[in-house]
């Protein structure tokens, strides 16, 4: 109880400095809450959906990199680990901003497709990156004894990597990935730069619009962070569910 | 007739000399013993004989198979030759049951009920039936050994290693997993076992094998190896014992 009350007292001190930011500013600034988010909620619903839509295929995308990447980080060959070993310290060392312009301009004119998929590719490629580190924590905190038990038992190289390693190597890797999810999805606002009219790029085209640009930029940070954390809270409620009596 | 024989093995780790020729045949039925001072390749002599370490010389024939490090054989070879380490033995993400009943179904091909069936009667024979449903997180040491008993017993072996079973165990626990490995012994199972319990192998070995050095030196009966060691280095062993 006395960290609930904790958390509140430290939510509401944060809150206070908000609070007098936001007065301060006011005496210069006239808001107008009543025209902006309230005459655009179909634009801000808009840029939602594409950002939810960006992101989720990107998790998925990004997580199928990381899952094998992570194996290759983790497998006999050297080959297969300096593959995925070059790919990590390629993508680790260029601004996320970069990759996006080059995969627009650069990957996106040879294959001629939409913007919307050069956003995905980015951003899957790039934060793939990240999780194949984090998967590759996540295989390496298995005790080895696990690997010897199961082969000891005449298990196959698939059901001792599927069954026995993997199951184990999520659980502890979850609470990694889940964060790795939520900083995805903040990063998605880069892509309102090949104007992709996700949330970011929406709230941009709002603020011009209706002259108010603290009411849309505060509007879309506080759709942001509803989004990241709701999946923040379900995913600690997925943790407690997995988890290993 | 030997379920196991063992010819000339020997394994080294970069530059240390870990075996160094070891020969050992096991007959079915038989209980040996492997004793010694720490470091002398009792354990990885024990994990040569399922290739967990590939030898670098000498082969290693079980039961009809010749030991080789091919996928097929060894599954094969594994299927009949059950390991118990000393611990992390069990997988943490699954009960007591589906731990018995997984490799009952993968390597031996069960069907699920057939292999929850002997799952149950396996895990009773360990003491066990009322843990059946709990995870290993939440079994005590010496229960957990003792599912990872029911769970070597369960695959029906010609064999079963031991490795130093109960050294990450507190003497109680010791005591049942100790118990549950005498009455195998007493029904007939064939097992080697890498101990340090004096009074185990007292009680349940057909015969000692005392190694040291990367070498077998003595291989006795217990009775004859306590009493009466042949060479100064099982005296002084047996002295430090005690």
């Amino acid at each position: 109880m006395t960290r609930i009350l904790k958390k509140i007292s430290i939510a509401a001190f944060i809150v206070a400095i908000l609070g007098t930011l936001y007065y301060l500013l006011s005496l210069q600034y006239p808001f107008h809450w009543n025209v902006v988010p309230m005459d655009y909620l179909k634009m801000y619903y808009l840029g939602l959906m594409m950002t939810l839509k960006i992101s989720l295929m990107s998790i998925v995308f990004s997580f199928v990199i990381g899952v094998i990447g992570g194996i290759m980080k983790v497998s006999k060959s050297e080959t297969l680990r300096d593959l995925a070993g070059v790919y990590v310290t390629f993508f680790r060392n260029i601004p996320l901003l970069v990759v996006i312009l080059l995969v627009y301009y650069g990957v996106g004119t040879i294959f001629d497709f939409p913007r919307f998929w050069a956003a995905v590719i980015a951003l899957s490629t790039f934060e793939g990156a990240y999780m194949i580190e984090i998967i590759r924590a996540g295989i390496q905190s298995i005790p080895k004894e696990q690997f010897e038990t199961a082969e000891a038992l005449g298990l196959s190289a698939r059901e001792r990597f599927f069954d026995i390693i993997l199951p184990q190597a999520f659980r502890n890797a979850l609470p990694s990935l889940t964060g790795q999810f939520i900083s995805l999805i903040k990063d998605s606002s880069l892509a309102s730069v090949i104007a992709i009219n996700e949330l970011t790029q929406r709230g941009t085209q709002v603020a011009t619009m209706a002259l108010a640009s603290f009411e849309s930029y505060i509007t879309i940070a506080a759709i942001y962070f509803s989004l990241t954390y709701t999946l923040s809270l379900i995913s600690s409620k997925l943790e407690r569910r997995l988890a290993i009596p | 007739m030997s379920v196991i024989s063992a010819k000339n093995v020997k394994k080294r780790f970069g530059e240390l000399e870990v075996l160094k020729s070891v020969s050992l045949e096991v007959n079915k039925g038989e209980v040996v013993v492997l004793m010694g001072p720490s470091g002398t390749g009792k354990s990885t002599f024990l994990r040569t004989l399922n290739f967990l370490e590939i030898p670098d010389e000498g082969e290693i024939i079980f039961d009809d198979i010749k030991m080789k490090d091919d996928a097929v054989i060894l599954r094969q070879a594994r299927s009949r030759m059950a390991f118990v380490s000393q611990s992390y033995n069990l997988f943490p993400h699954m009960t007591a049951l589906k731990n018995v009943m997984y490799p009952l179904v993968k390597v031996k091909k069960m069907e699920k009920n057939e292999a929850k069936e002997k799952a149950v009667e396996v895990l009773k024979r360990v003491g066990l039936g009322d843990k059946i449903s709990n995870y290993p997180g939440q079994l005590s040491g010496g229960q957990k050994q003792r599912v990872a008993i029911a769970r070597a017993i369960a695959m029906q072996p010609d064999l079963i290693l031991f490795d130093e079973p109960t050294s990450a165990l507190d003497p109680e626990m010791t005591a049942e997993v100790l118990k549950v490995m005498k009455e195998l012994a007493d029904m007939g199972t064939t097992m080697i076992v890498v101990t340090h319990e004096v009074n185990f192998a007292r009680e349940a070995a057909d015969r000692i094998v005392f190694m040291s050095e990367g070498i077998i030196v003595e291989d006795s009966q217990p009775q004859e190896f306590f009493s009466y060691p042949k060479t100064e280095k099982a005296v002084k062993f047996l002295a430090r014992l005690s």
